[in-house]
């Protein structure tokens, strides 16, 4: 049998990268029509400006049918992102109590723990329940972004992108300087709208894709931690066993 | 076993330091005195059994928390992959409608009304990219 598969790479990796790939050309699919729509009115305004009489009626017609589209799709992306939002504070908030709830009720255990290992002598009681405190912290990307505002930030980048576009086909199409002004009026109008509705709807996603991998990368870390204390633990089982069979 | 072999066992079985150091000097005086008393293995057991415990409880804390993690896990990347489906829903909806729209827009441009955005008199099929767009925003 043929095997294409690349020297190294597991069959679990290609399956995940091509489905790393596939959701990618998804969400670039979705962004394109979203921002398509969203760009549509102003497109069919540009038509009702220079347009000539005799076009004016029906591109007002058609500028009036890409705002009402707009506003519908608008509506639903910002119903949408603010469902999210809400869904996610939810399962953050429940975390965070069962962790809290976790916690404090394995310290308390610690604390008992750390009595007896006094009366056994142990004058300078264990250290235990730091550690149930540290295992119990969240990954510090996660904890930083339950913590965090859903901030507006500054596209400057795409901005800068927008310009230069502007710029360059302004010269490529001979355009006037002060035609040139309104055509990046109307692409920064546009990278507006765009910027608004892209933070609505992806900064919580982003956020979401990244403490997904720390809870999972924590989890892994945690689970094998389990493992060899478990191992250390039958180890010192059999110790007890050694030492209970010293008589003297 | 020995006393000697049993402290030598006792150091390499990974013990928490605190109760490690009271483990050594528990055996160093018994080593000592030549024998180990009752109260003295007493307490031997006594702190071995409390080690147990306490790393029977430092392993199920760290179990409980992978299992809340993972959990969490879960429950984010179902609420990301159903906003994407909703998305796509709204996405899908829209997809015909525009396409509609752009395709006027661009009737209207071929007609020759738009000499600022290139809208030639053209033989060719409508062009719905006449307008220069804004890059899509790269997937973070």
């Amino acid at each position: 049998m043929e095997n294409n598969q690349p020297s190294g790479v597991s069959v679990g990796e290609r399956v995940w990268g091509a489905a790393e790939a596939a959701g990618a050309e998804r969400r670039k699919r979705i962004d394109t029509t979203i921002n398509r729509v969203l760009g549509l009115p102003e497109a069919a305004k540009k038509l009702v400006e220079i347009g000539s009489d005799d076009a004016k009626a029906k591109a007002r017609e058609i500028e009036q049918r890409a705002i009402d589209l707009k506003d519908r799709t608008g509506a639903k992306i910002t119903e949408t992102a603010d469902k999210l939002v809400k869904r996610y504070e939810s399962t953050r908030d429940n975390v965070k109590e069962r962790v809290s709830t976790f916690v404090k009720e394995t310290t308390a255990k610690a604390v008992d723990l750390g009595k007896r290992a006094q009366k056994a002598g142990l004058e300078t009681g264990l250290k235990i329940e730091d550690r149930i405190v540290k295992i119990c912290e969240f990954p510090a990307v996660i904890r930083e972004a339950m913590a965090k505002k859903q901030e507006g930030k500054a596209g400057s980048l795409e901005k800068q992108r927008a310009e230069t576009l502007a710029a360059q086909f302004a010269e490529k199409n001979g355009l006037a300087e002060e035609q040139r002004l309104a055509l990046e009026e109307f692409m920064a109008e546009q990278l507006a709208q765009k910027e608004m509705m892209a933070q609505e709807h992806k900064e919580v996603e982003t956020d979401l894709k990244g403490q997904v991998e720390a809870a999972r990368a924590r989890s892994q870390e945690l689970k094998s931690g389990a493992d060899t204390l478990r191992a250390k633990i039958e180890k010192k089982r059999f110790i007890k066993g050694l030492l209970a069979r010293i008589t003297k | 076993m020995n006393l000697q072999e049993l402290k030598q066992k006792l150091s390499e079985a990974g013990f928490s330091p605190e109760i490690a150091e009271k483990l050594d000097e528990i055996l160093a005086k018994a080593i000592l005195a030549g024998a180990l008393s009752e109260a003295d293995k007493a307490q031997l057991m006594e702190l071995i059994d409390i080690d147990i415990e306490a790393g029977n409880l430092e392993a199920d804390a760290m179990e409980n928390m992978a299992i809340m993690l993972d959990s969490y896990a879960d429950e984010t990347e179902k609420l990301g992959k159903a906003n994407e489906a909703e998305e796509e829903k709204i996405a899908n909806e829209a997809d015909a409608e525009a396409a509609k729209i752009e395709a006027e827009i661009a009737q209207l441009q071929s007609a020759g009304i738009s000499p600022v955005y290139g809208g030639q008199q053209s033989t060719s099929a409508p062009q719905p990219a006449a307008f220069p767009t804004v890059p899509v925003m790269e997937q973070q």
